[in-house]
This record gives C-alpha cells, structure tokens and sequence, in this order.
C-alpha cells in the first residue's frame, strides 16, 4: 500500500473546513424534516455528497463518512417506521422482538447523532477524524482509490 | 476489497447492535406481570364475586331448563380430548336484545339472548364460548380490569364494594372489547378447542361474517367482534384455520330453534 500524505489542518482553507462540517450537520436539518420518513435524509445526504465530493478529498472525506454512516441509520429507521404503521394498521404484535429492536434504533440514532457532532467539531477544526468502519470505508474510497487513478498515466503521446 | 482492521470493525458493530437487540427482547416491558401477582387468588375470589353480584343484580337473568340443558350439552362437548376438561365454567344468559358475550373474572361466560337469537344453530354458540373461555384462560380479564382502574382501584373495590366503581368495571366488562391481540389469542384457543371437540372452527367465521354482514353499521356495540378493520382478517383466520385431514366435523347434538322458542316463551 503506498503512503498517503495528508493535508495537516493548517493547509485546509476555512472554507474546506465548514463544507467538512456541514456534511454532518446538515444531517441535523433533514432528521427534523424526515423523522417520521427516513429516506429524506438519505436523499440529502447523497445530494450533499454529489455537491461536495469535487470540492477537495478532505471535504469528499468528511461527506461520504457522514453519508455512509447515514446508510444503515436509515435503514433501521425505515424498518422500525414500518414495523411500526404494520402493528398499528395490520398486526398488532408489539413483541419482546418488536420493543427490542425499537430501543436498539434509538440507540443507534443516539450514537449516529453524538459521533456527528464529534466529527462536526473535528472537521471544523481541520482533522481527520475517522468513524468506526465507515472511516476507514470513506478513507479508502476518497485517497486510496483515487492515488491510484491519478497514478494511471491518461495522457500518452501518439505511437509514431 | 476491504483491510483486515475494516472487517473487524463491521463485525463488532454486527455484533454490538445484535446483541443490543437481543438483550433488549429480553427484557420483559412494562410492570403486567409484577401486577399479577399482586392480585391474590383470595383477591380474585372476592372480586368474582362481587362482579357476578353487580351484573345479575343489574341485568334479567334467563333460567330455563331448555337453555341450561343446551348450555350443558356444548359444555361437555367443548371439554372433549381438552386438558381443560376438569376446569368448571359457569354460564349465564342475560335478557338483552344485543348480540353480545362476555366473559368475567373466575370461570364465569355470559351470554345474551340477543345472541342465541341470532345464532344459526348450536355450533355457532359453542365457538362463541370457546372464544369467552379463551379470554378466561389467558387471564385477558384480569389484566383488562387492571389496566383500565389500575391495582389500586381493583383493591380498593374488593375491600370496600363499591357500588358505583362495580357498576363500572360491569360496564368496562360488557361494552368493551379486548386488544387485537388478545382477540386473536381468545380466537386462537377457540379454534383449537373446537378442533378438539370435533366442531367445525368455520363457525366461528360464519358467525362473525353475519354479524359484520347484518349488523355491521352498529357495530362498536359487539364486543365479540369489535374493531372492525380487523373483523375480516379474524374471519379468514377462522377459515383459513388448518385441520387435520382425519379431522371430521360432528354435529352438536341439540336444537336451537328449542332454545329459542323456549326463550319467546318466557
């Protein structure tokens, strides 16, 4: 694996900084819109990602992070929300599994949203700061892969 | 694809929420069960009997020798090859023109007339009992009556009889229905009791399917069959029940148009 320099917070400009940052608090925005439909927030999240990604690697770093760990909150919202409307409309069977498995999505969004505000604050302060497994995910998607490209030689002169 | 520290990381996090969800299904929610037990059976006598009390003095009870035979004669019946068969139920038929049943703390089914009027033949009555008799073996009573006036209130009632708060848990017990969930456990042990007893379970859903049919427009007032969205799921339930091939549906030996004209009698 070839070793990858990273920017060190004073060469990241202000700007990259808050784009960083606002990755993760833009969450805050469409959990208050989308609470009851989680798909919201998955849908700002891309749109912030596609927006931002281009802008520099820490800022495409800080947006997949954010939006990688919002895949499987999301996910867990949804399925809870639907487990939810079916016991109320169709089956009413609040189960030991059902109560379980609602506590554990509170948890879940509880850790999602502390961690944000973490990595919020870290971003703004020009760090890399990296979540369990979606870290490394997001790392390995912005400067792995994309070192490599950059080291594939595009322009070629004609074959004479 | 991914580095070895990435996979370890999506495993501890599987695991940490899985486990989460597991230790949290195990936990029992809500204080139901602490609340059981502090109703003593002594506590439950006395309020059997200060409810059967407070509904026979309030309502016309039916005594006829034709209904109580019939009442005989789908009690034996329903206790065929059921483990059940040593428990003693106690039936009664209130003069009331509604179609309804109930069934009350202790092993007490009251039925009105209403319903036996309504009813196509004796099978259909058995499957109503049967249903009663499951709301009293799963305790549904009780925990209703503890849920709606809180343990407090049962206790306070029990040592002081009072008669305004008895007329109420009356009321709570006859007007009111039970959760979803506790209808379909009642339905459940109906259908399985009268599998047993070689009664067809579809009589149930022919029943409620009339009721829905005929009186659907009043229906808030049929306990039996309350909550209407989920009437016709309780229906197919009833039909969709699956019985054993070598199952073979025996009549119930007694007339209801007897019952009935010895009711139009009276």
């Amino acid at each position: 694996m070839t070793e990858t320099t990273l920017p060190q917070p004073q060469e990241i400009s202000i700007r990259e900084k808050e784009d960083a940052m606002g990755a993760y608090l833009m969450m805050f925005a469409s959990v208050a819109v989308g609470l009851p439909l989680p798909i919201i927030n998955l849908v700002a999240a891309v749109v912030y990602y596609y927006i931002n990604r281009s802008k520099s690697k820490f800022v495409h770093f800080h947006s997949l992070q954010s939006l990688l760990s919002q895949l499987p909150t999301s996910i867990l919202n949804g399925v809870a929300v639907i487990w939810t409307v079916r016991n109320f409309f169709v089956y009413d069977d609040f189960s030991q599994n059902y109560w379980g498995f609602i506590i554990m999505v509170g948890i879940a969004n509880l850790l999602y949203f502390i961690f944000s505000i973490i990595a919020a604050y870290h971003a703004r302060k020009g760090h890399f700061y990296y979540f369990i497994f979606f870290g490394k995910i997001a790392f390995q998607q912005v400067y792995l892969k994309n070192s490599s490209q950059e080291s594939e030689h595009y322009n070629q002169p004609p074959k004479l | 694809m991914f580095g070895k520290n990435t996979w370890r990381d999506l495993i501890f996090l599987l695991a940490f929420f899985g486990l989460l969800w597991f230790i949290f299904t195990q936990i029992k929610f809500g204080d139901k069960e602490n609340k059981k037990k502090d109703l003593t059976e002594q506590d439950q006598g006395k309020f059997e009997k200060l409810i059967i009390d407070q509904i026979t003095s309030s309502s016309k009870i039916i005594t006829n020798k034709v209904v109580d035979s019939m009442l005989q004669v789908i009690d034996v019946r329903l206790k065929e090859n059921d483990e059940d068969s040593l428990a003693t139920y106690t039936y009664y038929v209130i003069e009331n023109s509604e179609v309804n049943a109930f069934a009350t703390l202790g092993n007490n089914v009251f039925l009105f007339t209403g319903l036996i009027h309504f009813a196509e033949n004796t099978e259909e009555l058995a499957a109503v009992i049967a249903h009663e008799i499951g709301h009293i073996r799963k305790e549904h009573v009780r925990n209703k009556l503890i849920k709606e006036f809180g343990l407090v209130v049962v206790m306070a009632i029990i040592s002081g009889g009072d008669g305004v708060l008895l007329a109420d848990v009356a009321k709570v017990l006859i007007g009111s229905g039970f959760d979803r969930k506790q209808e379909r456990a009642a339905d459940e042990f109906a259908f399985e009791k009268l599998q047993k007893a070689n009664i067809d379970p579809k009589n149930m859903a022919y029943l409620f399917r009339k009721l829905v049919r005929e009186k659907g427009s009043m229906d808030e007032s049929f306990t039996i069959i309350s909550s209407h969205p989920h009437s016709n799921d309780r229906i197919a339930k009833a039909l969709e029940y699956k019985l054993p091939d070598d199952f073979i549906a025996k009549p119930i030996d007694f007339d209801l148009n007897k019952v009935k004209e010895a009711l139009n009698e009276k």
